[in-house]
């Protein structure tokens, strides 16, 4: 078994924000130049050490789909967290968080994490929505914040590290409180958490993506 | 001598231009065209008299600027159209690619063609023959080209090498316009772009006629649609070869056909080509499996559906909603160009215009689908929301039947819809049968390592409707993790990204080639294009939690 726990986390925002670059950034997938290059490699998959337990962030990009809105609650189901992304270059990008924080909330699944992030801080002489103003946004709905920059790696790792780690440390807590067996520490010794709804099966993974 | 004291007042095009302003005596204001090195044309009087004008007094410092001008002109790109004011010494970050002769060819050849022979200036476009324009990958295939080595490419190549040309015209609106390309070949047709100044004017024309064939109806979404119909009889009006006559026929057929409504999208009906159907034998398991072209199947004991107005889905049978589903979205499919799915325009913010097909396939997918989820919620009897979500999974199991892949998307969506989901009471009815087929098809659609069950699908069901969203997801991917340029030099066209979008086109193309005709029921043509749903997706979710309030924890 190649990891410990297995976190779904989907990816979204308006369509040019970069959703791509960060996941490309983060997982360090390398584009594979065959036919069909979006298969054959676990393009958005990368494992974490936390704790001592291996994480591992299975996630999902359907950048080009932002349209097809009859079919983001198949996309959100199972998802343990969620990256929202805007484009600090871009105002329209960051008017367009409430529609995403909506959706979420209506078509994702309970407990979903979130994240708010503005991408392509590199791009500072662009810059079109202030830090501050991100920050109050996230305040407002409670999620954590930061902005990255795919193009120079800022802050990338830190997005979605924190993200599976508070979502582990979440369903910890969750799994406590929740009223199961008390002493039950082998969760956090290679045994698979109990997640909320069941992602992917690992074992179609462990296949599949040969890390 | 043509260097008069009259302005030259050429109007000039393209990213390619410099405008260099000289004093050479009286005031002469040129506009030059190109940075690029130009051979001698065989005819071209040869006029020496501003380069070494330009030379000899090139101290001075307005005409330093000038002189500085055409060769930084030549030497890297010009970002706009105002003069440059490097000096040799600021812009040597690059190993120069041409000598002053070459210019100087360039300027006689230009200034005699331009003065002589009247051609307008973007007609010329000169190209470059220096080997750094052109690398190539560690198999030895084409990486990283400029344009004019790729029209070159496609002139000596284009049959021969491995679908070079199809790559070529399937992505040439992502690295240039129709204007610029049709005016490159016209230009390699006439024999300006190399030192043996062989004409190509046969090939040229084979591969106008194959773009005229293929190409035509990008220019419905281009501007200077006109201008370029203008090049192009021009051009085969001059022309000796009989098969210019060809080109002449398709365009004016074209001009004819497209008076009336060019973009007129939807109700198109060219005859289809047809073909067996490969069924997903898993998941039909109806013993009708080899009649799905037969048909049609009308409600029950009603012969007047057609006089009444109103249209209940529930009273036909799922398979002949399906096929009809399959018509309509096959009418949307064989729409979608190349030109579409290139440069991300599918993504622009007014992609009603710059990708209006996509736009409108996307419409409906989720029009229907959100009616579908009103439909369900329309019932404030739990069995007749149980029965509708029934007769969808149906619809759906008969969609994957007639590999309509991007209906089962759209229908999945509204089942799927969390305003449905939700409701327990409801979903509680369902028999046994049908949930196992939900979830099979859930599978099957799953979005699970990219999509990896329903490309698998896809691959395996010759004259399916593929679910478009893949394709958008691969093409997005492509373009945002290979740059369209070279990173050190912009005029260098990154060819492996073109081949990856050329691939998709092509799978695209494949499907759009093999979709299978089935009877219409106009009344189920214009009922299924039309249905729209009352409510907003808001809206039907607090439907949902009337027709089922969340304290129902059944």
């Amino acid at each position: 078994m190649d990891c410990d726990v297995l976190y779904k986390v989907v990816v979204i925002g308006d369509s040019g924000v970069g959703k791509s670059n960060l996941i490309t950034r983060f997982t360090q997938g390398k584009f594979s130049k065959d036919s069909k290059p979006t298969i054959g490699v676990e393009f958005g998959a990368k494992t974490i050490e936390h704790e001592g337990i291996t994480i591992k962030g299975q996630i999902w990009d359907t950048a080009g789909q932002e349209r097809f809105r009859a079919i983001s609650a198949a996309y959100y189901r199972g998802a343990n967290g969620a990256l929202i992304v805007y484009d600090i270059t871009n105002q329209e990008t960051f008017n367009n968080l409430n529609k995403w924080f909506k959706e979420i909330e209506n078509q994702g699944e309970n407990g979903c994490l979130n994240v708010l992030v503005g991408n392509k801080c590199d791009l500072d002489h662009l810059r079109q929505v202030q830090t501050e103003d991100g920050r109050t946004f996230a305040e407002k709905h409670n999620v954590s914040f930061m902005e990255t920059s795919a193009q120079d790696n800022t802050n990338v790792d830190l997005a979605f590290t924190s993200l599976l780690k508070e979502i582990y440390k979440n369903q910890k807590k969750g799994k406590k409180t929740g009223g199961n067996t008390g002493g039950d520490s082998s969760a956090e010794k290679g045994k698979e958490i109990n997640l909320h709804e069941p992602v992917a099966q690992p074992t179609e993974d462990d296949k599949k993506c040969g890390c | 001598m043509i260097l008069s004291d009259e302005a030259l007042p050429w109007v000039v095009g393209g990213g390619a231009l410099v405008v260099v302003a000289v004093t050479v005596g009286a005031s002469i204001v040129y506009k030059l065209v190109s940075r690029r090195r130009y051979l001698a044309h065989r005819d071209s009087g040869v006029n020496t008299a501003l380069l070494e004008h330009l030379e000899q007094t090139k101290k001075s410092a307005p005409k330093q600027i000038a002189y500085n001008t055409i060769m930084d002109s030549t030497q890297s790109t010009p970002a706009s159209h105002t003069p440059s004011t490097h000096t040799p010494v600021q812009q040597s970050h690059k190993p120069s690619r041409h000598t002053s002769s070459n210019q100087k060819m360039f300027l006689q050849l230009w200034l005699n063609r331009t003065a002589n022979e009247g051609y307008p200036l973007e007609d010329i476009v000169i190209g470059l023959e220096t080997p750094d324009h052109i690398q190539h990958n560690s198999d030895g295939s084409l990486k990283f080209a400029t344009l004019h080595k790729l029209v070159e490419n496609l002139i000596k190549n284009g049959n021969c090498q491995h679908f070079f040309k199809e790559e070529f015209f399937a992505t040439y609106t992502s690295f240039t316009t129709p204007n610029k390309l049709i005016t490159t070949l016209i230009s390699f047709s006439n024999g300006f772009h190399n030192d043996n100044d062989v004409k190509h004017e046969s090939v040229c024309l084979d591969l106008i006629e194959f773009w005229c064939r293929n190409n035509l109806n990008d220019l419905n979404l281009c501007t200077d649609k006109e201008r370029l119909f203008t090049t192009l009889f021009k051009y085969v009006n001059k022309s000796d070869l009989a098969k210019s006559k060809n080109v002449a026929s398709i365009l004016s057929t074209h001009i004819k056909e497209a008076q009336p409504a060019p973009l007129q999208s939807f109700m198109v009906n060219t005859p289809l080509q047809k073909k067996e159907v490969n069924i997903q034998d898993d998941l039909v398991n109806d013993s009708e499996d080899s009649e799905l072209e037969a048909g049609p199947i009308y409600p029950e004991g009603d012969s007047d559906f057609q006089t009444r107005n109103e249209f209940n889905i529930l009273e036909w049978s799922p398979k002949e909603i399906a096929r009809q589903l399959t018509i309509i979205e096959g009418n949307l499919l064989k729409q979608i160009s190349c030109y579409e799915l290139c440069k991300s325009r599918y993504l622009e913010h007014n992609m009603d215009k710059s990708a209006p097909h996509i736009a409108e396939s996307i419409h409906f997918f989720n029009n229907f689908s959100l009616w579908l989820v009103s439909l369900i919620l329309t019932f404030d009897d739990v069995e007749m929301r149980a029965a509708t979500i029934q007769f969808l999974i149906e619809l759906v199991e008969q969609l994957v039947g007639f590999g309509n892949f991007n209906s089962t998307m759209s229908v999945l969506g509204a089942i799927n819809n969390s305003a449905v989901t939700r409701l327990k009471a409801t979903n509680e009815l369902l028999p046994e049968e049908s949930i196992e087929m939900l979830e099979a098809v859930n599978e099957l659609t799953s979005s699970a390592k990219k999509f990896f069950n329903l490309r698998e699908a896809v691959e395996g069901t010759p004259g399916c409707i593929p679910f478009l969203g893949i394709f958008l997801t691969d093409l997005s991917l492509i373009e945002s993790v290979n740059k369209d340029k070279k990173v050190d030099d912009v005029e260098l066209i990154n060819w492996n990204r073109c081949k990856y979008t050329a691939n998709i086109c092509k799978q695209l193309q494949v499907c759009q080639s093999g979709l299978v005709k089935y009877q219409e029921i106009e009344f189920l043509q214009t009922h299924l294009r039309s249905v729209v749903s009352e409510l907003s997706e808001d809206d039907l979710y607090e439907r949902s939690l009337c027709v089922e309030p969340r304290s129902n924890k059944a």
